[in-house]
């Protein structure tokens, strides 16, 4: 049984899912959104409201060193996992994941960097590197 | 008895202190508590909330970061207890003139004692 190929924003909006319901199951916190953008061999993940409650209330009492040690701590520990899930998704491997948040506007950003770009159905649609910084 | 002043059962007090302090655990961490449980004799209350401890917390835990895990426990518990203590106050309408707390991370678990000052019958 040959497997049906996405496209490649079926493929974004599949990531997008499993990203919060991975964020929810993990960190017990649905983020309100995640949007997920595949350009060549890399994949940019934003999270939107991404703080948990839990390091929200360090940030309000002005704990900000503690809250940004906790994020960091909590994105290492949640790092493994979630280089499996979007590998299981995408079928190809995770090199490397550089992630950051920011506690002000409750949003986390990653940078995945795959080894290939995933089989999709327009591979055209997938939007080249113009430049490298 | 001076705590019947509202005229309410002390189970029927139990269930509105479970049910608030549940709420303040679920509205402001996003967490379900397993249980509240109480012990009242003389003047003193004795709450035990099972569960406490928060997923980021478990996960901090688990990648042995105990010690970071405890200081967010810290916050959290210098945030919510007071709002329990005022919980207690404002469903029993007694004045809670101590409230001694600790979580235990490994455990799970939140103890709390208040000590209750009843108000006179007369307002």
């Amino acid at each position: 049984m040959t497997q049906q190929l996405y496209t490649r924003g079926q493929l974004e909006r599949e990531l997008s899912q499993k990203i919060q319901a991975f964020y929810r199951s993990h960190l017990g916190h649905r983020p309100s959104k995640v949007t997920c953008q595949l350009f060549d061999t890399k994949l940019a993940v934003i999270v939107e409201d991404s703080i948990t409650n839990a390091e929200q209330i360090l940030f309000d009492e002005g704990k900000d060193d503690l809250a940004k040690k906790v994020r960091s701590n909590l994105e290492n520990a949640i790092q493994p996992d979630l280089e499996k899930l979007i590998e299981e998704i995408t079928k190809v491997e995770v090199l490397d994941m550089l992630s950051d948040a920011t506690l002000e506007t409750r949003r986390t950003g990653t940078k995945i960097i795959i080894n290939k770009t995933p089989q999709i159905r327009n591979p055209e649609n997938v939007v080249k590197n113009k430049s490298k910084t | 008895m001076p705590i019947m002043r509202n005229k309410l059962k002390f189970n029927k007090i139990k269930y509105l202190l479970s049910e608030k302090i549940k709420n303040i655990y679920q509205e402001q961490l996003e967490h379900e508590l397993d249980r509240v449980s109480y012990k009242l004799f003389d003047r003193t209350l004795v709450v035990i909330l099972e569960g406490a401890i928060t997923s980021p917390e478990k996960l901090l835990k688990n990648n042995d970061h105990l010690f970071l895990a405890k200081q967010v426990r810290t916050a959290i518990d210098d945030v919510i207890h007071p709002q329990i203590k005022n919980t207690i106050e404002e469903v029993m309408d007694v004045q809670v003139t101590d409230f001694m707390s600790d979580t235990t991370i490994d455990n799970n678990i939140t103890g709390a004692i208040a000590i209750l000052e009843f108000k006179s019958n007369k307002d």
